[in-house]
């Protein structure tokens, strides 16, 4: 496999044309890899995730997967091209049941939809107990839960989460986790926002960590945790680029 | 000659009637962005009122009050300013769409009010024998004296309205429209504002009720249907919506347009189809229309795209 | 007097409640209140009109019933043609808006000069005079209490039922509804599932615009086609939707029936020159009272 999985360079992106919030971002996640995306509050983190998927307007730059041009492309479009991604709210259909929840993840591959979705009560039983139910009588972590099975129904390439850990208990956080290892280790490249710094570099191989719409930092997320920098990055102080 | 300048001066006499109500409108939704669907429906009210002052008695419905002219016309504002109240209080809080079904629902309310009050509309008859200034003047000069007040009655809202929007209320007023949420945080009362300029709005469109009935001197429910709150829409929307000036001109231009597809009508079409004819304007006049706002939607004179309320995003200022 | 009215009103409710289902999926999923909706119960009544006509009748009255059995073809040609109609609106009208940025009070404008357009082509077209699909005299059936009803308003009832339980099959076991309602919750998170927002759109015209064809051609049957009887409509199917709450099609059924019966009770009350006024009270009541309505989110 020649070149990364997600390749991001120079990307500008936003809601208004006039008012770029992701300035000239570039980074790339590779098959199989874990990548947490670290940054303050306003930092651009999950508008540059929007910006993959397509949800945001992209102003400048390009971002590829597997070489092809994302970029202009409406964001159904982007997403059959294999990316799952789990938005940070609002991430499970709350009038469809957990089993229609499937089906929607699963839509772009009808033929496959009743494998998968047995496939995915099989990884993750607590879902196939809650068939029935509406995505709006599940708690926070069983609807978090249902929000990465159902991206992960197409089988995508890569995975965007977006805070995936929050609100969850420390004990459902972990699950979730383990759970994103065992995805990456299928190799599947997860790219993943995380406010608590610790939680994401320990699930991650790399740390990315985007200051004002721009990466100021990056390396393996045992030696970004280390890193003095780190702590400086976060309260706004200059850093020196990685 | 003569004929020509009195078609002329009617034409005139009738654009500005319909510039004063499309002032009204402009204030609604240029510059409060409030979507008022039964403009008709206030004009009525400010017609019926004036009518119900100035009629004389009839056995069929209530009349014989003979208010003079000045009071009446002030009265009928002050009606349709209390009925505009009314809905405001109630959809006020609402979102935007639903103020647009209650101000149809209300103009198509007072429509069959109208048509079935016999009592006190005279029905589908309507009233006759209203009040006109000028009366005993011969007709060529009655036109021209009618336009001369109505020109007047315009020049006033036209400068009083002016005079509002470049107020301190007026300049809030449009910072709410552009952005609710940053409005409310500093502190001003959206609904308030909101509800005023929807209740002051009103006020020239009953005014306008009262001067049409004054110049033709009887009212109906026919005259005043549905399609006129679309033709006060289309002037404001071909005008430029959020400036007052371009609403007068969207009046002059589309009742223009109106009048000219008309005439067009009337000489294009075989005679056994005439009574078709107002089918065919209707039909001109709506392709236009919905033409403009695909290709041209800040008008004549409006505001340029990304601040115009016609294209802003209603989801964007919060209120869904 | 008080069965008969109820059911008087259930007949007239079902009419409504159908079309009020297209509203509240337009409200929904287009997220704009589509005034020009009910110039579509106008095309659908008369598209079949006009199969009727060309056909020379609907064929020999089939038992207690007005029509014969061509009636279930014009029915079908109404709601083909008002299908296309109600697609050629989408592309030619509101798609181009919406791609412009167009917010919603844009599109209700647009509408209403649809509206215009579409009444005027078809007053164009057939005229002021009212029309009737048979001219057949009917029986009526007694039920008890005392409650007259002809068999084609019972028809009614039976046809508006079928149409729902459609409706419901579509919407819950078919995946063009699965993406209607996954685009009606939350379009972003439908995107995210790979659904193009743009074809669940496309077949929520084609849906809508059918079931307001079906609601004007058994308004058509029951009462008569006259080329205003979408605009009279109007007001009772938003008062119907709004009441049911927006979103909600058992809503929009409840909402209908319940102002086709109250419309018919509103006589031992008011005048009956404000019947038709009462649709605008129940909403009027329904926006200071609850105004998400009964089932709204």
């Amino acid at each position: 496999m020649s070149g990364p999985l997600l390749e991001i360079r120079g990307l500008v992106a936003g809601y208004h044309r006039d008012l770029p919030i992701v300035d000239r971002a570039s980074l790339s996640v590779g098959a199989g890899e874990v990548v947490a995306l670290l940054g303050p509050n306003g930092a651009g983190k999950s508008t540059l995730m929007k910006a993959v998927c397509g949800l945001v307007l992209v102003i400048g730059g390009s971002i590829r997967i597997d070489g092809r041009e994302l970029v202009g492309l409406p964001t159904h479009a982007a997403i059959a091209g294999g990316i799952g991604y789990v938005p940070q709210v609002q991430n499970v259909f709350v009038t469809l049941t957990v089993e229609e929840n499937l089906r929607a993840g699963g839509f772009a591959e009808p033929r496959a939809v009743r494998e998968r979705i047995a496939e995915a009560y099989r990884r993750f039983p607590l879902l196939a107990d809650k068939r029935r139910n509406l995505g709006g009588e599940l708690s926070g972590g069983q609807r978090q839960v249902l929000a990465i099975a159902r991206a992960l129904m197409t089988r995508p390439r890569l995975l965007l989460l977006d805070e995936p850990s929050a609100g969850l208990a420390p004990r459902a956080a972990q699950d979730v986790f383990a759970a994103v290892h065992g995805i990456a280790a299928a190799g599947v490249g997860v790219l993943m926002v995380e406010q608590n710094v610790k939680a994401g570099l320990g699930a991650a191989d790399r740390g990315i960590v985007l200051v004002q719409g721009r990466p100021v930092l990056a390396g393996p997320a045992a030696a970004l945790g280390k890193d003095p920098r780190l702590a400086r990055a976060f309260l706004g102080e200059a850093v020196d680029a990685a | 000659m003569i004929g020509t300048i009195s078609y002329l001066v009617f034409f005139a006499t009738v654009a500005s009637i319909f510039a004063i109500a499309t002032l009204g409108l402009n204030l609604q939704w240029g510059f409060s962005g409030q979507f008022n669907a039964g403009v008709v429906g206030f004009m009525a009210i400010g017609a019926y009122a004036y009518a119900a002052l100035t009629a004389p008695a009839q056995h069929e419905h209530v009349g014989g009050f003979h208010w003079p002219m000045v009071a009446a016309m002030a009265a009928a504002m002050a009606a349709t300013i209390l009925v505009a109240l009314a809905i405001g209080v109630i959809t006020v809080r609402l979102r935007t769409d639903y103020l647009a079904l209650a101000t149809f629902g209300i103009a198509a309310a007072i429509g069959h009010l109208a048509l079935n009050l016999e009592g006190i509309t005279g029905g589908g008859r309507g009233v006759a024998g209203i009040a006109k200034p000028f009366a005993d003047l011969p007709p060529f000069w009655f036109g021209l004296a009618f336009l001369a007040l109505a020109a007047c009655v315009l020049l006033a809202v036209y400068l009083l309205l002016e005079r509002l929007v470049r107020s301190p209320w007026g300049r809030a007023l449009r910072a709410v429209r552009e952005d609710e949420i940053a409005a409310a945080a500093l502190g001003k009362d959206v609904d308030r504002m909101r509800l005023t300029a929807f209740v002051i709005g009103a006020a020239p469109m009953g005014l306008a009720g009262a001067l049409y009935a004054a110049f033709i001197g009887y009212v109906s429910p026919y005259d005043f249907l549905a399609i006129m709150t679309f033709q006060i829409w289309a002037m404001l929307i071909v005008g430029g919506s959020g400036n007052n000036a371009g609403a007068v001109l969207g009046a002059f231009v589309v009742w223009a347009l109106w009048s000219m597809s008309g005439i067009l009508v009337v000489l294009v079409v075989p005679s056994k189809l005439q009574v078709q004819g107002g089918a065919i304007q209707a039909i001109l006049i709506g392709v236009l229309l919905v033409a403009m706002l695909i290709f041209r939607p800040r008008g004549l004179m409006g505001e340029r795209l990304h601040s115009s309320p016609l294209l802003r995003d209603d989801a964007s200022t919060g209120r869904r | 007097m008080i069965p008969q009215l109820v059911v008087d009103g259930l007949l007239t409710g079902a009419v409504i409640a159908l079309g009020a289902i297209g509203i509240t999926l337009t409200l929904a999923i287009l997220r704009f209140a589509n005034f020009g909706y009910a110039e579509f119960l106008t095309v659908g009544g008369y598209a079949a009109l006009s199969a009727v006509l060309a056909y020379g009748g609907t064929g020999a009255p089939l038992g207690p019933f007005s029509f014969g059995g061509f009636i279930a073809v014009a029915l079908a040609v109404g709601l083909l043609a008002t299908a296309v109609v109600a697609l050629v609106s989408d592309t030619v009208v509101f798609r181009p808006l919406r791609r412009r940025g167009a917010g919603p009070l844009v599109l209700i404008f647009a509408s209403f000069g649809l509206a215009l357009v579409l009444r005027h082509i078809v007053l164009l077209v057939y005229g002021t005079q009212p029309e009737y699909y048979s001219r057949e005299i009917q029986i009526a059936v007694l039920l008890p209490g005392g409650v007259r009803v002809m068999p084609d308003q019972i028809l009614v009832l039976g046809v508006t039922v079928v149409a729902l339980m459609m409706l419901w099959w579509l919407l819950r076991r078919t995946r063009v509804g699965l993406a209607m309602r996954a685009v009606a919750e939350n379009t972003a998170l439908a995107q995210a599932c790979a659904i193009d927002p743009e074809a669940a759109i496309r077949w929520t015209w084609i849906v809508s615009g059918a079931l307001g064809a079906l609601a004007g051609t058994l308004f058509g049957l029951t009462v008569q086609l006259r080329p205003e009887m979408g605009a009279n409509l109007l007001l009772p199917l938003f008062t119907a939707a709004v009441l049911g709450g927006v979103g909600s099609i058992p809503g929009a059924v409840i909402g209908g029936l319940l102002v086709g019966v109250a419309e018919n009770l509103s006589v031992l009350v008011l005048p009956t020159s404000y019947k038709a006024t009462v649709p605008f009270l129940i909403m009027l009541a329904c926006f200071l009272l609850r105004p998400k309505g009964l089932f709204g989110k």
